[in-house]
């Protein structure tokens, strides 16, 4: 009998193993014709009439029963309601700069029901807009020459993501942690509002600040429609208050259609995600002649000898998701007997042998570690400076602490940013660049992803996207959490993506990261397929030394 | 993320985005439900999309909102036995073979069985399994999306799995 865990692995494998094509989202929406279904037609049955009558008397002894006990929705209810009776949305967020005291706005997001979504954020000079126009996506940033274009599936979806998703963890928050809060109140743009302190806050929930309650201050203010228009976050300075975040909320504001409208100037490189997919899919699924056979013979490296059929089973699946689960098809494979297993390449090609051979040796191992800075770690990094021969740093328990990790081959010279500690070690006739990386308790590795597939990042380089699941995206949205930037003491995080013991790439961590992320990295097209085969299929069953046979013919 | 309710609200007034998200939301519970009469898996997508276009048509008889997916699900089912239907006839009247199976469905194969086994839970039970384990959302979201309380959630996911494992055995043996 299979265990509840083998079925939800059987069930999830089969979700990894959908193919892109299964979706008919976009058939359905093309045959979907303009005008809204029609509204519920009167029944005629008499039963019905008697029933909508008994509904209808019901309805007024409710209704009497509100009037009496003056009964009120709840906060949740009346803030989510009005976001969702607005036609448009708009919402600024400002914070305090990371240098000085001044408010700087940080984004700005646009969205109107059937028109489209935009969205801006960064610096001046560098802003990464996203828009959505219902029939295209547009990705890009300012000043740069390249334009990422994909197919709308409709901006309710990134709207729902960005804006009410927002919205609604205010809302509850209102409903679960907040009090009234008079002395609070204030008039925003001649309309009078109702002030709400928040009384309760999750340390691992929007707030990262190393403050108590008291420290600092979360006010939610509600206009006389009960629509949230502005969540305030400000620390106690002196005897007053410091705003250091500003969410302005604006509904039914008259929005310019123009902006949903891609505005990216001449002499640019459009790159269209949905056209290189389907290339990419295209060249995979031309047939050719049959290439070179391998056979790998595998022995645990430890244990009895011979490998349980269990283990070669789920062996092969995994060599077979890792040669085929990307957008290229590169190998049939084969069981040959108990310990033998035979890859045969389907194109005859060096660049195909080279990527089959590192698909099957690849360990597949991924772990999120934050960089260690300069400014926070300073102990730690003295340490592993003082004797640069150890690999690893370890407390008095023998607790490791902080270790050191090798670029990526071909990207040595990268991460040069004063905070990344770094050192280069002889190792042979070559140098090996490390980075020096420190422990977390939450460890977040591949096992917790759920899918990963090959994107573009807002410059147009293919990018490595992935899921986590829920267990792996609470411990992400925590390592993120804590090392959000620390504006008054100028600190910003990196967060090190390892991949296979090599450190692939160290983005700055800007705000929380929850079960979604991108992995960039001066990828080709074929590297990040190979990447997400070798995630999707997850790690070898069992530890194994494997010896690969040249090829036969 | 908006709840089935609220997006059906939205698709009665006229936003074809809030469908879009509907479909997106409930395709692969569709998608196994016809598969499980017609044991093909581009018949079954064909099944689920006549699903969603009937259910876009009739949505106004749909009293209750909530309801959307188990209404769904039902049409799929009932769209998929009459395609099948008309695929027998037609294989009779001319050997007519519409598409190579075995060619396109391979990656199908080792988890027919699977599905055969969800397409006979109840339809609330179908919904979640599906939303958790072939979707990969969380239970958060699920409760969001349907509408329910994360605790029923949980207790229909794991009632749901105790059936397929009782299922599955009885099938093994």
């Amino acid at each position: 009998m299979k265990s509840p865990e083998d079925i939800e692995k059987l069930l999830q494998d089969f979700g990894r193993a959908w193919p892109d094509g299964g979706s008919i989202v976009e058939r359905v929406v093309q045959k979907i014709e303009t005008p809204p279904p029609v509204a519920a037609s009167k029944p005629r049955r008499v039963l019905m009439k008697a029933l909508i009558g008994i509904a209808a008397s019901l309805a007024l002894l409710a209704a009497s029963w509100w009037a009496i006990e003056g009964g009120r929705t709840s906060l949740y209810a009346q803030v989510i309601d009005g976001m969702h009776r607005a036609q448009t949305l708009h919402i600024i967020r400002y914070a305090q700069g990371i240098r000085g005291s001044q408010q700087e706005k940080m984004s700005e997001s646009w969205f109107k029901r059937r028109r489209g979504f935009r969205s801006e954020s960064g610096t001046q000079k560098d802003t990464s807009v996203y828009i959505d126009n219902e029939e295209h996506v547009w990705k890009f940033i300012t000043g740069r020459n390249v334009v990422i274009r994909s197919r709308s599936r409709g901006s309710i979806g990134k709207a729902s993501e960005d804006l009410f998703a927002k919205i609604d963890q205010h809302a509850r928050e209102l409903q679960d942690h907040c009090r009234r809060y008079p002395e609070g109140d204030q008039t925003f743009d001649g309309q009078p509002c109702q002030a709400y302190v928040v009384t309760k806050v999750d340390q691992h929930d929007h707030l990262r600040l190393p403050l108590k309650l008291g420290d600092f201050q979360v006010l939610h203010y509600l206009d006389q429609q009960s629509r949230l228009v502005r969540t305030e976050m400000r620390e106690r300075e002196g005897t007053g208050w410091r705003t250091t975040t500003l969410i302005v909320y604006r509904y039914d504001e008259p929005l310019d259609p123009a902006i949903f409208q891609p505005n990216f100037g001449k002499n640019i490189r459009i790159v269209d995600a949905d056209e290189e997919r389907a290339k990419a899919e295209q060249a995979a699924k031309r047939t050719m002649p049959a290439g070179p056979v391998f056979v790998c013979e595998i022995e645990p490296q430890s244990g009895p000898a011979g490998v349980a059929a269990s283990d070669m089973e789920a062996l092969l699946k995994v060599f077979d998701r890792r040669l085929n689960g990307g957008t290229d098809k590169l190998a049939v494979v084969r069981k040959l007997d108990d310990r033998r297993i035979e890859v045969t390449l389907r194109r005859r090609n060096a660049a195909d042998q080279a990527r089959v051979l590192r698909q099957l040796a690849r360990p597949g191992t991924l772990e999120f570690r934050i960089l260690a800075n300069n400014h926070v770690d300073k102990a730690l990094i003295d340490r592993a400076q003082k004797d640069l021969t150890k690999a690893e740093v370890r407390d008095g328990s023998g607790k490791r602490m902080a270790w050191w990790v090798p670029l990526r081959v071909g990207t040595e010279n990268s991460m040069n940013h004063p905070d990344i500690v770094r050192r280069v070690r002889k190792l042979d006739r070559h140098e090996v660049t490390e980075i020096l990386v420190v422990s977390d308790p939450y460890n977040v590795t591949g096992i917790y992803i759920t899918g990963a597939n090959l994107d573009f990042d807002w410059l147009g380089h293919p990018a490595l996207a992935f899921r986590l699941n829920d267990a792996g995206g609470n411990l992400f949205s925590k390592l993120s959490g804590d090392h959000l930037p620390n504006k008054s003491a100028g600190v910003t995080y990196k967060l090190g993506i390892i991949f296979d013991g090599q450190l692939f790439s160290a983005p700055a961590i800007q705000s929380k990261i929850y079960d979604r992320g991108e992995i960039t990295g001066g990828f080709t097209m074929e590297d990040v397929s190979d990447l997400a085969a070798t995630l999707n299929a997850g790690s070898l069953p069992v530890q194994l030394r494997m010896v690969v046979r040249h090829p036969q013919r | 993320m908006p709840s089935t309710e609220e997006l059906v609200r939205e698709t009665q007034r006229g936003e074809t985005s809030a469908f879009a998200e509907l479909v997106r939301c409930y395709q692969r519970a569709a998608i196994i439900t016809a598969h499980a009469v017609l044991e093909d898996f581009h018949l079954a997508q064909d099944a689920a999309q006549d699903a969603f276009l009937i259910a876009h048509q009739r949505l106004g008889q749909l009293r209750n909102a909530a309801s959307f997916g188990t209404w769904l699900l039902r049409i799929a089912r009932h769209r998929a036995v009459r395609l099948g239907r008309r695929r027998n006839a037609e294989r009779t009247v001319a050997g007519y073979v519409d598409r190579p199976i075995a060619e396109t469905c391979d990656w199908m194969e080792p988890y027919k069985e699977v599905v055969q086994q969800i397409a006979r839970l109840p339809e609330h039970e179908r919904i979640v399994m599906v939303m958790r384990y072939v979707d990969g959302r969380s239970v958060k979201e699920i409760a969001d999306a349907t509408g329910r309380p994360v605790g029923t959630v949980t207790k229909q996911l794991s009632r749901a799995i105790q059936r397929l494992r009782n299922w599955l055995a009885e099938v093994q043996t």
